[in-house]
């Protein structure tokens, strides 16, 4: 069979295919994220202390945040991983062209954020069961403790959301490297740069530009921002990546 | 110590897939996140047997948080008489005026400025000195109480001695991102601070004819 009467679809399946066996690692890393991120969580709760005429109190605060940055790292380094040279030319011992593995690697990384979403979700009722049955430590009228149905759902379509988007930077960042040998050790701190240089001449821009995706109240809203945001670096990468590739 | 674990997190990220891929250890990956997955799914079993009435709802606030009762507030503003308050009281002293005019009232070095209401009162013959202390009823035990609470009469100077202190240590679960990413997390700490808070006054009435000076650092409130 020609590669060029190859269905698109079809080179998208096999490359997919591929990248889920040649990926795997990335799997592996983001178990072991995932259980550094729970033992930090539980391991190093914020602390407080706060005193009044005759009564002092200790407190310790647990939050999740722990495994949410660091799978947050995790998704940002793998989706520029995914465009690295070396990578790259890997997939195309396979049939497809361009297009079809840029595809095959957003399936991928939707695919990942949507599993690093799940399993993240659901790290934090470990967590939780962890500190109720493994230790003696006294939970006051803690309301945070108890997760509802409304907070597991808008929780994990939030935080699949915010994965893919990471997802979508890294690839990004990472297409960009690719238009110069000097931009990989240029780019970081290109980037650096620019956001010192913005954020001098507008304070506001980097807290106005967090505000705009995580200030948003309305489940549909952040969905379409982060999805037309995710789509607007992913359709860059490609055209961006379609200028420097030689192999259409 | 936070850029040692910064690189460690960055080597373990990227470090990690090559190493199994060195190593051709590669294919355990899927089974790596499959156990993962079922120590998670074991978790939200166990986490559905946590009694979630131990904890309180963020609606709907415990009546021992938000019905306290704050004795100088109702003394002083509300004028509800003190005599409804017998139960908070701890601790009386009474010290008889004989020939002094004029008495002085001083706080101890350590003293922790508790409220202090004073009343003159007719054909009384003696400096009576009331203390109330409210307590907060929780099932939170301190980890640490130490208190003295003295007042002693040394030649017409009265001296009133607050010591010691109380410790509570408690943890608490925030919500926190993405789960409170479309609603507003009330932030309660200000209340488990009023809650925790002892309520400490201390009640003197004294002979109408008695000149009573006090040290202007104390908190003191005349009701005539």
């Amino acid at each position: 069979m020609s590669l060029n009467k190859m269905d698109l679809s079809a080179a998208v399946k096999k490359q997919l295919n591929y990248k889920m066996k040649v990926y795997v690692g990335m799997i592996s890393s983001l178990v072991i994220v995932q259980v550094i991120g729970i033992f930090f969580s539980v391991v190093s709760p914020l602390q407080g202390y706060s005193t009044m005429d005759y009564v002092e109190i200790e407190y310790m605060n647990y939050n999740t945040l722990n495994i949410i940055t660091l799978t947050s790292l995790w998704a940002l380094i793998h989706a520029i991983i995914m465009t690295t040279k070396n990578e790259w030319e890997n997939a195309f011992p396979f049939v497809g062209n361009t297009l079809s593995n840029h595809l095959a690697n957003m399936i991928f990384l939707v695919g990942a954020s949507i599993v690093a979403g799940i399993v993240t979700i659901l790290a934090s009722f470990t967590v939780r069961v962890y500190l109720y049955y493994f230790t003696d430590e006294l939970f006051f009228m803690s309301p945070g403790f108890v997760l509802n149905g409304g907070d597991l759902l808008a929780g994990t379509v939030t935080v699949i959301l915010h994965f893919l988007l990471l997802c979508a930077i890294g690839y990004f960042l990472g297409t960009v490297t690719r238009l110069h040998r000097l931009l990989p050790v240029l780019l970081p701190i290109v980037v650096i740069g620019l956001l010192i240089t913005i954020n001098y001449i507008n304070h506001d821009w980097m807290m106005n530009t967090v505000e705009f995706y995580y200030g948003e109240t309305s489940m549909a809203v952040f969905l379409m921002k982060i999805v037309v945001t995710a789509g607007i670096l992913f359709a860059c990468s490609i055209a961006i990546s379609s200028r420097t590739e030689v192999r259409k | 110590m936070s850029l040692f674990f910064t690189i460690l997190i960055l080597l373990v990220i990227i470090g990690f897939p090559f190493l199994l891929r060195r190593l051709q250890l590669s294919r355990f990956g899927y089974w790596l996140l499959g156990g993962y997955f079922i120590l998670l799914i074991a978790s939200v079993v166990a986490y559905t047997f946590i009694p979630t009435e131990e904890f309180a709802d963020e609606e709907e606030l415990p009546t021992e948080m938000t019905n306290r009762i704050y004795l100088v507030h109702e003394i002083l503003d509300q004028g509800v008489p003190l005599e409804e308050f017998e139960q908070y009281k701890k601790k009386e002293w009474e010290f008889p005026v004989g020939t002094e005019e004029s008495f002085s009232l001083y706080a101890g070095p350590d003293y922790q400025f508790p409220v202090i209401i004073i009343k003159r009162v007719e054909d009384q013959e003696a400096i009576h000195v009331d203390y109330y202390e409210v307590t907060p009823e929780i099932d939170v035990e301190p980890v640490h109480e130490e208190g003295e609470v003295t007042v002693y009469n040394h030649s017409g100077e009265l001296t009133i001695e607050v010591l010691g202190y109380k410790l509570y240590r408690f943890n608490s679960m925030e919500k926190g991102f993405p789960f409170n990413q479309f609603e507003e997390e009330e932030d309660h700490s200000w209340i488990y601070y009023d809650v925790f808070d002892d309520e400490r006054m201390f009640y003197i009435t004294i002979p109408a004819d008695i000149e009573l000076n006090v040290d202007p650092d104390m908190d003191v409130h005349w009701l005539n």
